[in-house]
């Protein structure tokens, strides 16, 4: 499985058929296609634009802009908490991690909570994962910080 | 992508989905009332009115004063014979009817959409 997490908006590919419903079983989680792509279910139903003041996939919307939703989420400093299943403004998260480096990335396991906070004090953004759910072991590569 | 919302303008005012839009920029005069479209462009702001009732209403009262006028010089030259012409007994209401309209297209004017 391929995810990309894009400002704390997720994006999943199948490498294999049937690693969508492993993943929602495994982790009770509620991906459902969206494009070319699956993702949570909240975000599936993500608006292309936010207005000001007004609600967001839940939240109040901090800015008026349109655009793809993780631009959108981007813009609002929004990302996606898969664990309460809710957006949550990005300076709320209060997760630490700490990735095992490796030649071309780090590893981990699980999902990095986007908006999580690493030894340097530097909050994640997006990043993108591949991983196996036999063995459950998250390789990451191109992690970026807000 | 730029996205298009149904949104209201009432005394400068955008609204879009309850939300006053703060910033929008209104394409058309913006004085009078009115429903159109928001055209949000990441984070610019457009708003666009109906103006077709705009037009309808000052065609119509075109029409209508155009056809007073027509009438009222039907009056008239109802009322010429030979070298004296009498004017008709509707003179003054007709002028007092053609006036109205021309002022009700002022007001038009004043609070275009």
């Amino acid at each position: 499985m391929q995810v990309v997490c894009l400002h704390g908006y997720f994006q999943f590919r199948e490498e294999r058929l049937g690693e969508v419903a492993k993943f929602n079983t495994l982790y009770e989680q509620d991906l459902v296609s969206r494009g070319d792509y699956f993702t949570f279910e909240l975000l599936a139903t993500a608006k292309n634009y936010s207005l000001l003041a007004g609600l967001y996939s839940g939240v109040v919307a901090s800015k008026t802009y349109a655009g793809e939703p993780w631009e959108v989420m981007e813009q609002n400093q929004l990302v996606y908490d898969f664990n309460l299943k809710t957006l949550l403004p990005l300076v709320s998260v209060t997760n630490k991690i700490d990735p095992l480096p490796l030649y071309n990335g780090f590893t981990a396991r699980g999902l990095i909570l986007p908006g999580s906070i690493n030894k340097t004090w530097m909050r994640v953004k997006s990043y993108k994962v591949r991983f196996n759910l036999d063995d459950l072991i998250f390789n990451y590569s191109e992690l970026t910080y807000a | 992508m730029p996205k298009a919302l149904a949104a209201t303008c009432v005394s400068g005012v955008v609204t879009c989905e309850g939300v006053a839009l703060a910033g929008a920029v209104i394409l058309s005069e913006g004085v009078g009332s009115s429903s159109g479209y928001v055209v949000i462009d990441e984070e610019k702001i457009y708003y666009v009115a109906k103006t077709s009732p705009d037009l309808k209403t000052t065609l119509e009262k075109l029409i209508s004063i155009t056809n007073k006028v027509t009438a009222l010089f039907t009056s008239v030259g109802a009322g010429m014979h030979g070298d004296t012409t009498a004017p008709p007994p509707t003179l003054a209401s007709d002028v007092s009817a053609i006036s109205a309209e021309v002022a009700i297209l002022q007001t038009l004017t004043e609070s275009m959409k």
